[in-house]
């Protein structure tokens, strides 16, 4: 039986979409068997920030609606073992599927994988409905910053009403020396407002987006301190004990890390 | 000159979690208007029994409160540790 997870925010741009890649990379990396779901219907981006967007034949739509079974759908990350992604739909809209729909179709999948991401679109309509329809967990994706925390908490109320009880949170986009010098929220900040459980705390990083690019997983990239961050969300996912890395590096830390870009 | 200036700029963390307190709690008031005292009290108790079930730990448990209403309550464990990521 799957782990079945939303990522979700409430607020867009907030790193949902590069958090599932990742997430589901890492997973990968650990030989997990994932699906990462794109459910955000007319604006997919799953596809581009793994680098698959010139193989998608079918998409969500196609399968909801019995033209193809799912697993013709998929697209497989070759780079990965066990990596998959069902594209949503780019020239539809989101009324294109229903809460019905995606929770038979998740009933469908679940024997066949360890994890099911579903990558939520922003909002609270019907995107957001059917990508927590048939979620068991949910991720919460925030960002230190005032309107990301306020619509995080929203998301975090309408998923209790959801019934969904594991909620856990990624603080992302973290600078740590504005959290230093008190311009930033801090972790224990966000925790006290938001009241869930931490699963990891992802910094800025220019890496995100150079990996985003070139279509790579920053999770992939040994020395960086995000994709370290990413690499180990997915190791507490599967149950490990990880603590949270240093919030300073040392000067010859940074140093080594600018001479391996260089 | 710079504690000065340091001190603004905590001034505007301080700020930003206060001004957050209260529109989240301006928020969850217009949410649970409707929500009967059951099915509040009902929600509490699934809330600590789920929690207790799966930690090893006694939960901080965070609660909003209006007129003698409840409009939150979750439980999570803190993090106090200020200079760590990951």
């Amino acid at each position: 039986m799957s782990e079945i997870i939303v990522i979700t925010s409430g607020k867009g741009g907030v790193g949902k979409t590069t958090t599932t890649a990742n997430i589901g990379a890492a997973l990968a990396l650990t030989g997990k068997k994932v699906v990462m779901i794109d459910t955000d219907i007319g604006l997919r981006n799953l596809d581009v920030i793994m680098g698959v967007e010139n193989r998608i034949v079918y998409d969500l739509v196609d399968v909801v609606e019995d033209r193809v079974p799912y697993e013709k759908a998929l697209v497989r990350d070759k780079r990965y073992e066990g990596l998959f992604l069902l594209p949503a739909a780019q020239s539809r809209d989101k009324s294109a599927v229903t809460t019905t729909q995606m929770k038979h179709l998740i009933r469908k999948m679940e024997d066949s994988f360890d994890y099911i991401l579903i990558d939520c679109p922003a909002g609270i309509e019907q995107g957001f409905e059917n990508a927590v329809a048939a979620a068991r967990k949910a991720i919460v994706v925030a960002m230190p910053e005032v309107s990301s925390v306020r619509d995080a908490d929203r998301i975090i109320g309408l998923l209790e009403k959801h019934d969904i009880k594991d909620i856990k949170l990624v603080i992302n986009k973290l600078r740590p020396k504005m959290v230093e010098n008190g311009s930033m929220l801090g972790i224990d900040d966000m925790l006290d407002i938001l009241a869930i459980d931490l699963v990891g705390v992802v910094p800025d990083d220019e890496d995100i987006i150079v990996a985003a690019n070139k279509g790579e997983y920053v999770c992939a990239i040994n020395n960086s301190r995000s994709g370290q961050a990413y690499r180990n969300i997915a190791a507490r996912l599967n149950g490990e004990h990880v603590d949270l890395m240093k919030l300073k590096q040392s000067f010859f830390e940074r140093l080594f890390q600018k001479k391996r870009r260089a | 000159m710079r504690m000065f200036f340091a001190r603004l700029k905590s001034q505007s963390v301080t700020e930003a979690k206060n001004r957050l307190k209260s529109v989240i709690k301006n928020d969850r008031i217009n949410v649970t208007q409707n929500k009967t005292l059951e099915k509040m009290k009902k929600e509490v108790s699934a809330v600590l029994l789920n929690y207790s079930m799966n930690h090893g730990q006694p939960p901080q448990v965070s609660v909003t409160c209006e007129n003698g209403t409840l409009l939150v309550l979750r439980a999570y464990v803190p993090i106090k540790e200020e200079n760590y990521i990951g």
